[in-house]
């Protein structure tokens, strides 16, 4: 066990029934982020990517290995505890947004801090500011069907963001933006990197992306194929699909 | 509010129409609780509040004759608060039109009301001293007739007609329901009416005066009743007392109380199976709920919502349904309650009706309404809790694991028939997502269950009338004499125009002994070779002539489960005129009139000790039946009853019923149509992502259409026999309710019903696909052929 990184797989396997067949999804995996890492996790479609963010989220279990986050070893969490876990130690920005579709911009962001806060009205404040941070203030009581793919994107940051996790886990963000949308968004998450400390673990199939990470991990069937640092990350506004 | 409670508002109104249909099932089986708990408790109290305040005698004397005086010293026994004597006799009446009908004359002081078996008047007046021959009518014969005051009525009294004038009409706590006797506990209008007249015109014109044959009494507390009961009867022992009856044992009350039971019955059982089956639909639609919205449930868990909050979500959801149908149901139970006392008590002529407010069935109504929707409710509710969030999230839920096989129905019609692609689409549509078919499917059994059941009522009804009317009693009128007859009445009777044949019976009213047991009968003494013109319904290989005759009796089944008989056993058969011990030989299915027990006319003459009859059976053209009509009152007959006359008179008595069960009906084809709008509506729209993908490969809208028709019709046939087979079950279970001494359920379903139930159904089930199509045909194509949920 490394006591300096902030988030290691250890030997991590996960196999799922689909069908009638079984996937091996990860294959002893191991893996390290250090705090404050901006790491890119790239690789083909079905190589792990996905899966492994899933495990370090808490939202599925391992079939063998361990998964430790802060020290700690989540993967033998019960039900309870891996609930807490996700409340207060990770946060996840999906693909597809999924975004609450019955509930404005601002309550599906205010949809999170109910978890931290009692008071309404601090509640509603730190909602309409994470809003403000993404760009969308104007638009905070509009539902997700009225607003532009981008713009769900960024609600669905804010959300991540209330409840100040120090992990931020982002499965193909930019995956239904546009170039000019996604960049934006990078650029978002790199300033909340480097003036929050925050880790992003972003997993991405789009290579020219990885050009802004700390270091980049390749998966390949399941387990780690490569390991890079980078050197010199470029911002964002300097990257282009 | 919390976030999760504005979700929850909305997601109600997202699915508003399946919410609402959910309400409806609801609301109808509290409503059913409510109000037919209320309305048989409002007809008990209301029936108790008429024989308390028009004193309903607790105790009935009957005698041969007792001075008048006698009733004062019943009076005198310690724990009676009143007695009453009076003179009872049955005779004939003549029409205004010259028909003749039987007709009771009951005596009543002319100077005061009686104070005890009193009258309430409907309409008129009560007596005066000077009135003379003056008559009150009772209200359900004066009604049928649409008699009032004024009217003149002509009675045969020893031989003699004598006119009675009508000065008023009342209603009568002995007579609520028109029963003349135990053994005969509902009569017609038609045939029989109830006159109260003064006592002392009646005593005059029948040569009795100052005697009584009948006296009343009520007691100042009911523990008194026995030792009154008992002084009484040694002080009336030396004037004939025959009988005494309780207040619970007169005909009237007995025939409402039997009534009564039968009602609570149904109160208990119509709520139960609609909340059960509302239970389920809950359970159905909350569980498609939660699949089709696996994705957010697997984002609440990410973001850190714990699976108790994800349960009570969900169950909030159930609970709500349940809410908000108790309250709509608890409002429509009220107004039932008091339409459903009043109808009945309408019908009946009650005169005092009490409807109130039972704290008890509302509360209870909204208990049963929590705990079936929380029932329904909570394994979708943690179903939903259990989902690991990765998971929910990874799978489309529209899109089943597909097992990649050919369905075996598949297999079995394509060896016999080429099946187009259309259809092969359609049964692995439905085969391949099992839980959400079988959702449909049990959406489609539910209905056929509902409608068939109530349908089923309808059906046993018409069987009823026509095995009593068109096997049983084949006779075309029937004749009952007052003064005994020679066997030659059959004879004279085939001799007149129209008759073709006629058939001597001797009725006799007793009770049947067996042990212990005693049930008060109707005994019917017939020729064993002469069951042409009445039929007994033995068993399977059964004659007539082996089960009459040789002191042997066939018994009804309700009369031989009450006395404990088994065929063999000997029963004691007891009446006003003689006794004998029979064999029971054979059970008869009368559909009607279930006291009746039969014995050849032999065995019967022999009982009595007389060879008279005093009834006949006749077979008669049916132009000549008035003049035949005529001919028996001119040979003395008391009573005549044309058949068709009887049948129609019947199925006026069950006109209640009737409305009874249209209303059932109604509610059941409201509930067919709300549970098949749920299914049908959860079935499109989870494969919203679907149908959006085939419209962008240009399949079109009526194409898209029809597949899903395809698919209900296949899911229909396959949901039709059990579901007609389970709707049966349950029509037994109901018809078993009904069952009673007044007559006899057969449950029997025709076999062009069940084509229309399914039909029904089916005709149901697509127009409930209906909105889902519309709203599917609506789809922005661009972005439901992206978007998960």
């Amino acid at each position: 066990m490394n006591n300096s990184a902030q988030i290691q797989l250890i030997g991590v396997s996960k196999v799922y029934p689909m069908g009638e067949i079984t996937v091996e999804a990860l294959h002893d995996m191991n893996l390290q982020v250090k705090p404050g890492e901006f790491l890119v996790l790239l690789g083909p479609s079905g190589s792990g990517k996905t899966t492994t963010l899933n495990l370090v989220g808490g939202l599925d279990r391992a079939t063998s290995g361990q998964i430790i986050v802060e020290g700690t070893d989540i993967s033998g969490y019960d039900e309870g505890q891996l609930t807490r876990y996700r409340r207060h130690e990770v946060g996840f920005i999906f693909q597809f947004f999924n975004l609450i579709p019955t509930l404005t911009a601002r309550e599906n962001v205010e949809f999170a801090l109910e978890l931290a806060e009692r008071d309404g009205r601090a509640i509603h404040r730190r909602a309409s500011d994470l809003m403000a941070l993404v760009g969308l203030a104007d638009r905070a009581d509009h539902f997700p069907s009225q607003l532009s793919g981008g713009e769900q994107q960024r609600v669905s940051i804010a959300r991540a963001l209330a409840k100040q996790p120090p992990i931020m886990l982002c499965d193909e963000p930019t995956g239904n933006l546009d170039v000019d949308m996604g960049v934006h968004v990078l650029q978002t998450m790199r300033d909340l990197n480097r003036k929050e400390g925050t880790t992003f673990v972003l997993v991405t199939h789009n290579t020219a992306i990885a050009a802004m990470a700390d270091r980049i991990v390749r998966l390949r069937d399941g387990t780690v194929a490569e390991t890079k640092v980078n050197e010199s990350p470029v911002s964002p506004t300097e990257i282009s699909w | 509010m919390r976030k999760l409670s504005i979700k929850l508002v909305r997601d109600i109104r997202a699915h508003g129409a399946q919410f609402a249909s959910l309400v409806v099932l609801v609301a109808l089986g509290v409503a059913c609780f409510v109000g037919l708990n209320a309305a048989y408790k409002n007809l008990a109290v209301s029936y108790q509040h008429t024989y308390d305040t028009l004193h309903l005698a607790d105790a009935q004397f009957i005698l041969e004759s007792a001075p008048a005086d006698v009733v004062a010293e019943i009076a005198t026994i310690p724990g009676v608060e009143n007695a009453e004597g009076r003179t009872v006799i049955d005779t004939g009446m003549f029409l205004p039109n010259g028909d003749q009908i039987r007709a009771r004359f009951i005596g009543v002081p002319a100077e005061r009301h009686p104070t005890v078996n009193g009258v309430d008047i409907q309409s008129g007046r009560y007596f005066r001293a000077d009135d003379g021959q003056a008559a009150l009518l009772q209200s359900a014969f004066a009604d049928y007739y649409k008699f009032e005051s004024g009217t003149v009525l002509k009675v045969l009294i020893q031989g003699q007609e004598v006119a009675f004038t009508t000065v008023g009409v009342a209603a009568s706590p002995e007579y609520l329901f028109l029963s003349p006797s135990e053994q005969e506990i509902i009569a017609s209008p038609r045939n029989f009416g109830v006159l109260f007249v003064p006592q002392d015109i009646l005593a005059e014109l029948t040569g009795t005066e100052g005697t009584v044959n009948q006296i009343g009494v009520t007691v100042t507390a009911p523990e008194e009743l026995a030792a009154v009961i008992q002084q009484a009867e040694t002080i009336l022992q030396p004037y004939g007392l025959s009988q005494t009856v309780l207040q619970e044992n007169i005909p009237s009350v007995q025939a409402l109380q039997l009534d009564l039971e039968g009602y609570r019955e149904m109160a208990f059982t119509v709520p139960a199976m609609i909340l059960v089956i509302a239970a389920m639909s809950v359970y159905i639609a909350l569980s498609r709920i939660v699949q089709s919205q696996r994705v957010i449930v697997g984002l609440t868990k990410a973001i850190g919502y714990s699976s108790g909050s994800v349960v009570r979500y969900y169950l909030a959801f159930a609970l709500a349904i349940g809410v908000l149908g108790c309250a709509i149901g608890i409002l429509a139970g009220v107004f039932m309650g008091d339409g459903v006392t009043r109808i009945y008590a309408d019908e009946l002529g009650i005169p005092l009706v009490a409807t109130r407010f039972y704290a008890g069935y509302v509360i209870g109504g909204v208990v049963l309404s929590l705990v079936f929707c929380a029932l329904g409710g909570v394994w979708p509710a943690r179903s939903a809790a259990r989902m690991q969030p990765a998971q929910a999230m990874r799978l489309d839920p529209s899109i089943a694991l597909v097992k990649g096989r050919v369905p075996l129905m598949e297999r079995i019609l394509g060896r016999f028939v080429r099946l187009p692609l259309s259809f092969r689409l359609a049964i692995r549509n439905i085969f391949r997502a099992r839980r959400r078919s079988l959702a449909s499917g049990l959406g489609v059994v539910f209905a056929l269950i509902l409608v068939l059941s109530i349908w089923s009522m309808f059906d046993s009804i018409d069987w009823m009338l026509k095995v009593q009317y068109d096997d049983i009693e084949r006779w075309d009128i029937s004749a009952v004499f007052d003064q005994p007859q020679t066997t030659d009445i059959a004879a004279t009777a085939e001799s007149w125009d129209g008759v073709s044949e006629a058939q001597a019976i001797l009725q006799l009213p007793g009770q049947a002994e067996a042990g212990a047991a005693t049930k008060d009968i109707f005994i019917v003494g017939m020729k064993p070779a002469e069951d042409s013109l009445h039929h007994l319904r033995l068993g399977k290989g059964q004659t007539i002539t082996e089960v009459l005759g040789g002191s042997q009796v066939v018994i009804g089944p309700i009369v031989a489960e009450n006395l404990g008989l088994k065929i063999g056993d000997s029963v004691h058969l007891e009446t006003p005129w003689g006794s004998s011990d029979f064999t029971f030989s054979a059970e008869s299915a009368e559909m009607l009139g279930g006291t009746t027990v039969y014995i050849s006319l032999a065995d019967a003459q022999a009982m009595i000790k007389s060879p008279a009859v005093n009834g006949l059976y006749l077979s008669v053209a049916p132009e000549q039946q008035n003049a035949v009509k005529t001919a028996l009152y001119q040979a003395g007959a008391a009573s005549v009853q044309i058949k068709q006359e009887a049948r129609d008179d019947f199925r006026s008595i069950m006109g209640l019923i009737y409305v009874f069960m249209g209303v059932l009906l109604a509610f059941s084809l409201i509930m067919a149509a709300a549970i098949l709008f749920n299914a049908m509506t959860v079935s499109v729209l989870e494969r919203q992502r679907e149908i959006a993908t085939f419209r962008a490969l240009g399949e079109s809208r009526g194409r898209i259409a029809w597949a899903i028709v395809l698919e209900n019709l296949i899911l229909w046939a396959l949901a039709l026999v059990p579901g007609l087979l389970l709707g049966y079950a349950t029509a037994l279970e109901l018809g078993a309710e009904f069952n009673s001494e007044l007559f006899r359920f057969e449950i029997v379903i025709y076999p062009h019903s069940y084509v229309i139930v399914a039909g029904g159904v089916l005709l149901t089930m697509l127009l409930a696909a209906i909105p889902a199509i519309r709203r599917v045909n609506r789809l922005r194509l661009a972005e439901a052929t992206k978007v998960l949920t």
